[in-house]
């Protein structure tokens, strides 16, 4: 109808315009039953929000469904607050035993399911055990770590360790496969239907949409809006399109509908649109192959002064804000002091003069071998990560000058993970996780020789990561990090590039929008529509 | 006789099919496994979130059978396709063989609707610039299918939605919400190949203009449309024929850019994730399928360009 009616106001234009209203016309009548409603901006309590994938299967302990829809749905024990804050969810407070071996959860009283089951300590550890011991889970560290569940009073749960495990209540803040699903919506374990406890029920989810209602007997804060409707937009420009056009109220986010800086730097123009940037939670680094010539500390020494981390970063933001100077950005918990790493291309060149890399032509040599690099790059950059084909310029550029020959190799995702797990490369660029997961994450992932792909090892490394990890109280955990850090540092293990800015952006009448703690997150509790 | 013949004729056709097909998928089959870039790591890294250790990766490999010899696992994928499971996508969790069935309709539709507007767009032009001969119609015409042809099918959707959405807000920008969501994708997949075919048609009907018949049938004192519409036609149908159903084709692989920035989710967007996940069965089935349209297309236009060309009637006859 909408189509029709503003059609008729623009045939009075004449023209071309006006055949393609009449055509436009005449075919929004013919199909008004068959859709066009869910685009209908009169009904303002629902949000609808552009997502790049269908919701898909909401089963907890599957990794296929939708990490925000998941998100509206279900919830867990204790949520990530701003900063890595843990905050009470559906358990109200929980204590850690002197030993580290037990934890005791005070769940929260008088919380049901969607469906109207008790969220007491049997439905908490009827979903503990989908994933609690099971080989699919064992990347995760608590998956390995509790040994047993028990459920002494109606709403108290209590997890033995068999070992400490400080990063199990961050750990239990993730969206899979630590959150709850109604006992009676898994019969036997299997997953049947997506029912949580939390603040929004699934209505329906096509591959094309999701819809999502109130829940109106929520425990918590209820949301101001009544429903929100995904519409599934694989395409990151026709998302914008739509926002523009008034067809979606939201995009944004790393794994929801990214928007990348020539995109945002676009709708910060518009002042029909608010950008709203949330603080950096993740860190891309350039990291090293010590099987090569880059196994010598000198030449990454040079690397690292030779690389103008502000230039690079005024080409990918159009200014300076998001160069990183440390390893996880200030928001994680524990990310210590930034380094001293500086920009001095002249000292590079001393550097590796010292160390005997010679001109020879355009390029250094040494014994013969001509200082040659290999970095890495993927060609279609999958959610949360970077296109860094223009840094990767940058730097090819910028190490030229300095006698280091950098071949760029672009290869497809798929290709990317394989190449960098089997070392297939001197340089590559490489993101932490984020939140809620870090630091310990990616300190396990990156940091450590026990990973399958770490970016730097050594023992003493190993040692330091461990005890960073298994520090029961923060004071520790926070001068070990830094010890971390240091050590990093110390052997010019990587050179900070920028701290990746996390964009959203809503039509200006959505008001109360705020970027929640960490990309997994969909939080519109406080959302209102003008 | 003949009617053996024509069966022969038919099981020739059907096995040939069958070899096509079987070639193409074990040929698939081999590449996927040769090309760099395991599902394993992909899912591993992509669906369970950070994290993903060796141990997951290897216990995907081994649940997706992926470390077993390609002849046996290519055995159990025939074996399974042979009785209609396609196996389980391993990227959304579902049958394959659902999937395609709630998708592959809709690229049936997206496909039928362009080629219906290439069509008409592209026998309306060329006619209108055979017979208006003066003026500068003809060359306008020229002009807008070279244009068609050349711009980039992605560039083109991307213009049309910052005017037609952005601008006019006459039409959405993507999804599957009525008829008005339908014009631009059918629009932008079939101005190409409307802009190819309307040169065809020009050409050879000017052509065909030009025999003596429609000159003898101008100068028998029948209307000046006539024989262009019933005598020169036909004939320029015949030649036309060819290039249209290439260009048909070329719908099939064009759906893909437009099933994706469109939102319109089809087989084509689908095949296309499927290859950049490593999703080995869906690349399979997306292969078969689209090699399945291919073949079909093909051997309809054989028939119907037998059909129209008495000609190759008499030739396969004899």
């Amino acid at each position: 109808m909408r189509g029709a009616l503003q059609s008729d106001r623009r045939l009075r234009r004449g023209g071309v315009r006006g055949l393609v209203a009449i055509v436009a016309a005449a075919l929004a009548l013919a199909g008004c039953g068959v859709g066009g409603g869910s685009s209908e901006p009169g009904a303002r309590t629902t949000i609808r929000v552009a997502t790049m994938e269908p919701v898909g299967i909401l089963d907890p302990w599957d990794f296929v469904g939708q990490f925000h829809a998941m998100d509206l749905v279900y919830e867990p024990l204790i949520a990530y607050g701003e900063g890595g804050a843990l905050e009470p969810a559906l358990a109200e407070s929980w204590d850690v035993s002197g030993d580290g071996l037990t934890v005791t959860f005070a769940l929260r009283e008088g919380v049901r399911f969607h469906d109207g089951t008790d969220f007491d300590a049997a439905a908490a550890k009827f979903n503990l055990e989908q994933w609690v011991g099971k080989e699919k889970f064992a990347f995760l560290g608590g998956s390995r770590a509790i040994s047993s569940i028990e459920t002494p009073a109606s709403h108290t749960l209590v997890l033995r360790l068999s070992a400490p495990y400080p990063p199990l209540l961050q750990e239990l803040t993730i969206v899979r496969p630590v959150r709850f699903l109604s006992p009676a919506a898994a019969p036997g374990g299997s997953y049947r239907e997506p029912v949580g406890t939390g603040p929004w029920k699934v209505v329906s989810s096509t591959d094309t949409s999701g819809s999502f209602v109130r829940n109106d007997d929520y425990w918590g804060p209820e949301p101001e809006i009544e429903r929100v409707e995904m519409r599934v937009i694989p395409d990151s420009q026709t998302r914008l399109s739509a926002l523009r056009a008034g067809e979606v109220d939201l995009i944004g986010g790393g794994y929801l509908s990214p928007i990348n800086a020539v995109e945002a730097a676009s709708i910060a123009d518009d002042p029909s649109l608010d950008l709203v940037t949330g603080d950096p939670d993740t860190t891309m680094s350039l990291t090293f192959n010590r099987r090569g010539p880059l196994g010598e500390r000198a030449v990454r020494e040079a690397v690292s002064l030779a690389t103008d981390v502000e230039a690079i970063n005024d080409v990918l933001y159009g200014g300076k804000e998001y160069v990183a100077r440390s390893y996880f950005p200030p928001s994680v918990p524990h990310s210590g002091t930034p380094t001293t790493r500086r920009y001095d291309p002249h000292e590079a060149e001393r550097v590796l003069d010292r160390a005997g890399w010679t001109m020879k032509g355009s390029t250094r040599a040494k014994d013969g071998r001509p200082l040659r690099l290999e970095l890495l790059l993927v060609s279609d950059p999958v959610h949360g990560m970077t296109d860094s084909r223009t840094t990767g310029q940058a730097l090819q550029d910028a190490l030229s000058t300095i006698g280091i020959e950098v071949e760029l190799t672009v290869v497809d995702g798929a290709t990317y993970f394989d190449q960098q797990a089997a070392g297939r490369f001197d340089l590559v660029f490489s993101t932490t996780y984020g939140a809620p997961y870090d630091p310990a994450n990616s300190a396990l992932s990156f940091l450590s020789s026990t990973a399958d792909t770490p970016t730097w090892s050594s023992p003493a490394l190993d040692a330091l990561v461990d005890r960073s990890v298994s520090a029961g109280d923060p004071a520790t955990r926070d001068s070990s990090y830094q010890a971390v850090y240091d050590l990093l540092e110390r052997d010019v293990a990587f050179v900070p590039i920028t701290h990746p800015p996390r964009y959203y952006a809503v039509r200006s009448e959505v008001d109360g929008f705020r970027v929640p703690p960490h990309e997994y997150r969909l939080d519109l509790t406080h959302v209102t529509l003008g | 006789m003949v009617d053996g013949r024509r069966q022969r004729a038919l099981t020739g056709h059907v096995l040939s099919a069958v070899v096509v097909l079987l070639v193409l998928t074990f040929g698939t089959f081999s590449l996927i496994r040769v090309t760099p870039g395991s599902t394993a790591a992909s899912i591993a890294v992509r669906q369970a979130g950070p994290g993903a250790s060796q141990e997951q990766i290897e216990r995907i490999r081994h649940e997706l059978k992926l470390d077993e010899s390609v002849v046996t696992q290519y055995g159990v994928w025939l074996t399974r396709a042979l009785r209609g499971d396609l196996g389980r996508s391993e990227r959304s969790g579902r049958p394959i063989a659902a999937e395609i069935g709630e998708k592959l309709p809709r690229t049936v539709f997206l496909g039928l609707g362009s080629a219906l507007l290439a069509l008409v767009m592209g026998f309306g032009a060329g006619i209108v610039a055979a017979v208006v001969r003066r003026g500068p119609l003809p060359g306008v015409l020229r002009a807008v299918a070279l244009v068609g042809v050349s711009v980039p099918t992605f560039w083109m959707s991307f213009v049309v939605i910052a005017v037609f959405s952005e601008r006019l807000s006459l039409l959405p920008t993507s999804g599957q919400s009525g008829p008005v969501s339908w014009i631009m994708p059918w629009l932008v997949l079939a101005i190409p190949a409307a802009g190819t075919i309307s040169r065809v048609v020009a050409v050879s009907l000017s052509e065909a203009l030009r025999q003596q018949y429609v000159t003898a049938a101008r100068a028998r004192g029948v209307a000046a449309w006539s024989p262009t519409v019933r005598d020169a036609l036909p004939n320029a149908v015949g030649a036309t024929l060819n290039v249209t159903a290439l260009q048909l084709g070329t719908l099939l692989t064009g759906s893909v850019v437009v099933e994706t920035v469109f939102g319109w989710p089809g087989v084509g967007a689908w095949f296309v994730d499927s290859v950049t996940f490593r999703d080995s069965g869906a690349i399979l089935a997306g292969v078969l399928v689209f090699a399945v349209a291919f073949i079909l297309l093909t051997r309809t236009i054989d028939v119907v360009q037998t059909a129209a060309d008495p000609r190759l009637r008499r030739t396969e006859v004899r």
